[in-house]
């Protein structure tokens, strides 16, 4: 597996905190509220220790947005949101109370286009930063446990993907909403990764050190 | 001697702010740094600094109540928010807690000017005023 070191996972975070704050952007102009950040926690694992790190929530059903990238880094992105968090957000969006699992197809629409806007906002951040460009693919949208998901991916225990998870929480008003973005590359992508951060950092800051 | 603090969960990022505030020309300016809210809270009440270059979302206590608790300690510098956040929404209510500037990362090209624009002119105001 491709290591990254601390500076390079220190700039990781920071550039999706930037991804964040522009999706945060959008939400609140979709709600009409100020949405309140927190700090999202930034892993680089194994793939095939994904389920295992994420825990009761691998086992819950979440609703997930996939969007495949393409480019000189190129994955999977998977937004997931616990489905009460995803009720919470609807609500948000649509302004009144919505079932707990069931969601019509025009909420599975809103819920894919906040994917979208998420996605394209954590990635968007990386790819001007670092100087590169991604192609994205149509999202999908499901509502179902996560674990039989990545294990149903023959990619899922290939020792060289890993996966860069950010755990984030947001509140709008007094609701929160937990999500989490998967950012799922091979070898090749996680070394252009890994090398165009370390471009990133001799652009700005030369050699230093965190 | 005047004195910045800037705080940024991020290490990368406060070397980014740190190099343009050291860009600045300001005479024995000395520079510190915070990592979470209640560091820099503490640091702006025990030893307050003449500017605070302040990032809002931070592990610990967000920018917001930080900014909120050191004006109620008596906290009086100059603070100039330096964020990711780039909701209007935030903007505005950071022109409520009274915010000396604003400017949205990344900090690179236009931003960099920005955020050294806010420094000079903070900074040279003070001067002007004398150490106080």
């Amino acid at each position: 597996m491709v290591e990254f070191s601390a500076r390079q996972k220190d700039v990781l975070t920071e550039v999706v905190n930037l991804g964040m704050g522009r999706a945060a952007a959008s939400l609140s102009r979709l709600t009409g509220d100020r949405i309140l950040l927190e700090v999202p926690r930034v892993e680089i694992l194994p793939l095939a220790q994904l389920d295992d790190h994420l825990g009761e929530v691998a086992d819950q059903e979440v609703c997930s947005v996939l969007q495949v990238f393409e480019g000189e880094v190129a994955g999977d992105a998977i937004l997931f949101l616990p489905l009460p968090s995803a009720r919470n957000l609807l609500e948000l969006l649509v302004g009144r109370p919505m079932a707990l699992t069931r969601f019509s197809e025009l909420e599975q629409a809103a819920l894919m286009e906040v994917g979208n806007i998420v996605i394209n906002a954590c990635l968007g951040s990386l790819a001007n930063l670092l100087k590169t460009r991604f192609s994205f693919l149509v999202p999908h949208v499901a509502v179902q446990s996560l674990r039989p998901m990545l294990r149903g991916d023959g990619r899922r225990d290939d020792p060289n993907r890993i996966c860069l998870l950010v755990e984030s929480r947001f509140r709008v008003k007094s609701r929160a909403v937990d999500g989490y973005l998967a950012i799922v590359v091979g070898v090749a992508s996680a070394r252009a990764l890994a090398s165009a951060v370390d471009r990133l950092l001799t652009a700005t800051v030369g050699s230093w050190t965190p | 001697m005047p004195k910045v603090l800037i705080v940024d969960d991020s290490a990368w990022a406060r070397t980014l702010a740190r190099q343009v505030v050291e860009g600045i020309d300001v005479p024995g300016l000395e520079v510190c740094e915070a990592a979470d809210g209640v560091v820099a809270l503490e640091s702006m009440t025990v030893d307050p600094p003449d500017l605070v270059v302040l990032d809002l979302v931070l592990p610990g206590m967000h920018g917001d109540e930080v900014l909120r608790q050191a004006r109620r300690a008596g906290f009086r510098g100059k603070v100039v928010v330096l964020t990711a956040d780039v909701q209007d929404a935030t903007r505005a209510a950071m022109d409520e807690l009274g915010v000396d500037g604003f400017v949205t990362k990344p900090l690179v090209g236009a931003t960099v000017e920005a955020l050294a624009d806010h420094l000079r002119r903070h900074l040279e105001a003070r001067g002007a005023q004398g150490d106080g």
